[in-house]
């Protein structure tokens, strides 16, 4: 299975993007444009990532291009809810030290908002 | 054992044949997870640099990469194997980790995943090709 990805922005402003699946090198080239143009569009972002069990560095890519974006305009994203393997990828990787890393969504919103 | 042509779209093949293999051999989520993250990661580099050289002189069909799963006692054993231009990964340059999203590079990470989900890395060339070889 690849990815599936939605997103919804919130009465306060806060877009979540869910994401679904596989974040592989198909999955991430399936989801990087639209991607991409949400962190262009939007501010304050969550990405949900309890559904991905899988990551891997084209995955990771797609996520840093996105938060580069978000952080240019002085905007704020964080990663919610990964699973214990994909955590494991973005901490090997020093992506935690880039992009906050929350469990529990009134976390992850107060982090967006603050 | 698979042996799959060197594009991406082979990815899903790839995974497919790993499911598969983690299952009969009974293998726990996170080494069957590691196992792909490794494959992955190995045969990118394969697609994006091996092959995609113009001085690359084969044939189409002869572009293609050779993966097995062994298991014996407690190890297990992957294997990826090449005809492209001879590179040895474990020798690149490892990045170093940024501290700052506006510094981050993108790329070069798929190294230090392999190396840091597997127990031990092999890297082989003999004269025409690679082998990688990973213990978990």
């Amino acid at each position: 299975m690849s990815v599936e990805m939605t997103f919804e922005t919130n009465s306060s402003g806060i877009t979540l993007i869910s994401l679904i699946g596989k974040l592989d090198a198909l999955g991430a080239q399936k989801i990087d444009l639209q991607f991409s143009a949400i962190a262009k569009g939007h501010n304050k972002i969550i990405v949900n990532l309890e559904g991905v069990d899988y990551l891997a560095s084209m995955g990771i890519r797609t996520l840093i291009m996105g938060a580069k974006v978000v952080e240019m305009k002085n905007g704020r994203i964080v990663l919610l809810n990964p699973n214990a393997e994909v955590e494991r990828v973005l901490s090997e990787s020093g992506v935690d030290t880039l992009i906050s890393i929350y469990h529990g969504l009134e976390k992850a919103e107060a982090a967006v908002l603050a | 054992m698979i042996k799959v042509p060197a594009k991406l779209e082979k990815l899903l093949d790839i995974n497919i044949w790993i499911d598969s293999v983690a299952k009969s051999l009974n293998l726990p989520n996170s080494t069957s997870f590691a196992i792909q993250l490794c494959c992955e990661e190995a045969f990118m580099n394969i697609v994006m640099h091996s092959y995609a050289d113009a001085s690359v002189d084969l044939k189409e069909e002869d572009k293609v990469v050779l993966l097995t799963i062994d298991k014996a006692d407690s190890d297990i054993t992957l294997t990826i194997q090449d005809n492209g231009l001879i590179f040895n990964p474990l020798g690149a340059e490892e990045r170093e980790r940024p501290k700052l999203l506006s510094e981050a590079k993108i790329g070069g990470l798929g190294i230090s995943l392999m190396k840091k989900f597997s127990k031990k890395i092999c890297y082989e060339s003999k004269g025409v090709g690679n082998l990688l070889t990973f213990q978990f």
